[in-house]
């Protein structure tokens, strides 16, 4: 999935992800960028942890949301935003690893709505588990 | 996507035969297309019937065959002697599911012990093209012991 950084589109869209407090708090970096096309990748941390170690899932929804964000931002004409409108979110396995990884695509890009699928994969090793999947309504403003 | 095996050897029989018990896809006059371990497509042709007020299929009908298309794919890797039963699902509609048929098609994305999680799409074949419509999440609970006979859980009370 991970087609590298689309150079022009992380100029442009690096300043509003490094504008994000809580984005640059817990670390996530942009590891993918291309037209409509995300992928954001957060280290283990125990501060992101729940009772059993694990990444705790509102952290996994956090970052399946932002990557659908920035993969609808990539598709968005400058000085145009985005806003989450809704997510729904199904924890498929445990979130344990060294790192998780979101990877969101545009599925449908319409005048107003953006609709992203989201897959969450954590990462031990050489390991890459599918441990959640989110569906992204996007408005745009 | 992952490939799954399949508990029940007559899988497709089982499913066929449930199916076939749903008066609800009998009476949208639904057939089920393709079945295989983990995956399933249900179609169903227009009439006026299954319709909203802009002559779109409706899209409760929609949801419906992509629920049914999910709930057999899903019943396709349960073992023998259990029903399936859909939990929840969300959907987004992604453009009017105008044509002249609906194809629903679903595929597990991860098979659990009780719960399978699936993911559902459906599309409206308009002039030989194929308009990707809905698309949803679906959870489906395996209720081993069950039988999928009619009427499950609508047993006459005994007085």
């Amino acid at each position: 999935m991970n087609n590298g950084l689309d150079q022009e589109l992380a100029d442009r869209l690096m300043p509003i992800f490094e504008s994000q407090k809580f984005m640059h708090h817990l670390g996530v970096e942009i590891t993918g960028l291309s037209e409509g096309v995300c992928e954001m990748t957060l280290d283990y941390h125990e501060n992101w942890s729940q009772h059993n170690g694990f990444f705790h899932g509102g952290v996994v929804g956090t970052l399946a949301d932002n990557a659908a964000g920035a993969a609808a931002a990539t598709l968005m004409a400058e000085g145009e935003n985005c806003l989450t409108a809704e997510y729904k979110l199904n924890l498929l396995a445990p979130a344990k690893g060294e790192k998780v990884v979101a990877e969101a695509r545009i599925i449908k890009s319409g005048r107003s709505l953006k609709v992203a699928e989201s897959n969450v994969y954590s990462l031990t090793g050489s390991e890459k588990k599918l441990c959640a999947t989110a569906l992204v309504t996007l408005v745009a403003t | 996507m992952t490939v799954f095996q399949a508990q029940n050897p007559n899988f497709e029989q089982v499913v066929r035969d449930s199916f076939s018990r749903q008066p609800f896809m009998e009476f949208i006059g639904a057939h089920l297309d393709m079945i295989k371990p983990g995956v399933c497509e249900i179609v169903v042709e227009r009439q006026q019937g299954l319709t909203q007020q802009h002559g779109f299929f409706h899209g409760g009908l929609v949801s419906s065959l992509a629920d049914s298309a999910a709930g057999y794919a899903a019943y396709s890797l349960y073992p023998e002697n259990s029903t399936v039963l859909t939990v929840d699902f969300k959907v987004n509609f992604l453009n009017p599911s105008d044509g002249e048929r609906l194809r629903a098609r679903s595929e597990v994305i991860r098979a659990g012990k009780k719960i399978y999680h699936l993911k559902g799409d459906v599309y409206a074949e308009r002039d030989g093209q194929n308009i990707h419509c809905l698309t949803g999440l679906f959870s489906m609970m395996c209720l081993l012991g069950k039988s999928d006979a009619p009427n499950l859980g609508r047993e006459a009370r005994t007085a």
